[in-house]
C-alpha cells in the first residue's frame, strides 16, 4: 500500500498522523490511492460509504435490487475515480454518481413494468402500523411503495436535499413536474401515517 | 365566506410548495389567510410536515451481507481488461502512455470463492450465449439487415464483424486454465454441491465451445447471431451480479 504518497501527506491534516479514518481528508487520500490502483484504499472507501449508498438504491429502486444496485455504483465509481478531483468531498461525488446509476438502471430494467401503480391507494397493501413497530421501517416500507416517478423526486427532494431544478435535470422533467411528483407521494405517505 | 371544495383543492395543491417556502409573497399570503379558515387544509399541512421530518431523519441503511468481495470481482476483472487492452494499445509504439497499475490482479491467484464462483458463472454465461448462437444458426439462416422472423428484432446493418467466440477463446481460455487450477487447489475447501455445480458448467462450456466454433465457421459475421449472443450474455450477467452476491453471503 502506497502510505506515503505524496497525496497522502498533503492531505493529512497533521504532518506525520494519518488522517481521521472516513474524514473527507482520509477520503480523499484513499480516492488518490484507488486511483492508482489501489484496491485496499477502495475498500475502505465502500465499508465508509456503503450504508449511505446502499440506503439510496433501497429507496430510490426496491430493496430487493438494492445490494446488486450497490455493487453496480461502486464499480462505476472504481472506473471513474480518476476523474474525482476533490473539489467536493468524496462522499458528495460518490452520491451524485450513485444516483445517476440508479436512475440509469431504473430506466433500463423499466421498473415500472412491474409496479406501475397509478392509484393512490397503493398503500393500501400495506397494515396499518402496530404500536411499538420502528417507525422509520415503516416509513421505508411505504416510501417503496409509492408510484416510481413519485419516488425518485421524493427521495431525491425530502431525504436526499436535492434541489427541484436538479432533480428535473436528472430525470429530464420540468420543475412542475417535479414538483407535482413531490406533493402526490408527500400527500400518499402523509395518509399512510394518519392511519 | 365558504369555499368550494374545488377551491380547497387547489390551495391543497400548493400546500407542498408552502412547506417549502417556494410560493411568492402573494401566494403566501393568500394561502395563509385560507389557512386560517381551513382546518382541513391546516390538518394537511400538519401531515405533510410530518412527513418531510420523517424523510430528514431517515437512517442510513447498510447491506445485509458484505458486498465487497462481489465488487471486488468485478473491478479485478475490469482492472484485467484494461490493463490487457493498455498494453494492446502500447505495444506498436513500445509504450510510454500512463497506464493504472493494478498490482492484485495480474499475478498469482487472487481469486477468491466468490470471484471463482461469479467468473466460473461468467464462463457458463459466455458458454449459453454460445450454445444458443450455435443452436440458433444451425437452425435457420439469416438473411442480413432484415427483421427477423419473430418480428421482435432488428438486425443491425454490420458489414464487418468480429468473431465473438474466437475474440473471446483466448482470453477464456487462459481464465479456464485458472480456475480449473484454483478448483483442484481449494475444492476441499468449497461445499461440494458447489463444486459439482462449477465442475458440470465446465463441461457445458467445452461442448458449447465446441458447437459456436462450428457454426461460426460457416457465419462468421452474422450480425443478427451477434445482437442476440449480446443481449443474452447481458441477460447472463445480470444473473451473474445477482449469483456474485449470493456468493458473498455465504
Amino acid at each position: 500500500m502506497d502510505s506515503a504518497s505524496p497525496e497522502a501527506t498533503v492531505l493529512s491534516a497533521v504532518p506525520g498522523r494519518s488522517p481521521v479514518p472516513g474524514s473527507w481528508q482520509a477520503d480523499a487520500a484513499d480516492a488518490s490511492r484507488a486511483a492508482a490502483g489501489d484496491f485496499r484504499a477502495f475498500e475502505r472507501l465502500y465499508r465508509t460509504h456503503a450504508g449511505r449508498v446502499h440506503a439510496l438504491a433501497r429507496r430510490m429502486l426496491s430493496p430487493h435490487e438494492a445490494a446488486e444496485a450497490t455493487q453496480d455504483a461502486f464499480v462505476r465509481a472504481w472506473q471513474k475515480i480518476d476523474q474525482f478531483r476533490g473539489e467536493a468531498a468524496f462522499g458528495t461525488w460518490l452520491h451524485r454518481l450513485a444516483v445517476n446509476v440508479f436512475l440509469a438502471r431504473r430506466q433500463v430494467l423499466k421498473l415500472q413494468r412491474e409496479r406501475h401503480v397509478e392509484d393512490e391507494t397503493v398503500l393500501a397493501s400495506l397494515p396499518a402500523r402496530v404500536a411499538g413497530t420502528d417507525l422509520s421501517v415503516d416509513f421505508e416500507a411505504a416510501l417503496v411503495k409509492l408510484p416510481p416517478g413519485a419516488r425518485q423526486v421524493f427521495v431525491l427532494h425530502d431525504v436526499e436535499g436535492y434541489k427541484h431544478e436538479e432533480i428535473a435535470g436528472l430525470l429530464g422533467v420540468t420543475t412542475g413536474t417535479t414538483k407535482a411528483q413531490l406533493h402526490r407521494a408527500r400527500m400518499i405517505l402523509r395518509a399512510h401515517l394518519d392511519r | 365566506m365558504e369555499e368550494s371544495n374545488d377551491m380547497i383543492d387547489a390551495w391543497t395543491d400548493r400546500l407542498s410548495e408552502y412547506a417549502d417556502d417556494s410560493l411568492t409573497g402573494e401566494e403566501r399570503a393568500l394561502l395563509e389567510a385560507h389557512l386560517a379558515t381551513c382546518a382541513s387544509c391546516a390538518t394537511t399541512l400538519t401531515g405533510l410536515r410530518a412527513v418531510m421530518d420523517r424523510a430528514r431523519t431517515l437512517p442510513e441503511r447498510a447491506p445485509d451481507v458484505d458486498l465487497w468481495p462481489g465488487i471486488e470481482a468485478r473491478i479485478a476483472a475490469f482492472a484485467r481488461d484494461t490493463h490487457a487492452a493498455a498494453e494492446r494499445s502500447a505495444r506498436p509504439q513500445g509504450g510510454g502512455g500512463a497506464t493504472r497499475s493494478f498490482p492484485d490482479v495480474r499475478r498469482g491467484l487472487v481469486l477468491s470463492w466468490p470471484q471463482l464462483i461469479a467468473a466460473g458463472l461468467t464462463l457458463v454465461a459466455l458458454s449459453g450465449g454460445v450454445s444458443w448462437f450455435a443452436g440458433r444458426s444451425a437452425m435457420r439462416p439469416v438473411v442480413a439487415g432484415r427483421t427477423s422472423g419473430s418480428g421482435e428484432t432488428t438486425e443491425p446493418n454490420v458489414t464487418t464483424a468480429a468473431t465473438p467466440a474466437k475474440t473471446a477463446d483466448g482470453e477464456l481460455a487462459g481464465e479456464l486454465r485458472q480456475l480449473e487450477q484454483v478448483l483442484a487447489a481449494k475444492r476441499s475447501e468449497l461445499d461440494p454441491e458447489t463444486v459439482r455445480t462449477i465442475e458440470a458448467n465446465l463441461k457445458i462450456i467445452d461442448l458449447a465451445t465446441a458447437q459456436a466454433q462450428q457454426a461460426l465457421a460457416g457465419d462468421p459475421a452474422n450480425p443478427y447471431l451477434q445482437e442476440h449472443l449480446s443481449k443474452t450474455m447481458k441477460k447472463k450477467v445480470d444473473m451473474l451480479r445477482q449469483a456474485t452476491v449470493l456468493a458473498s453471503a455465504q
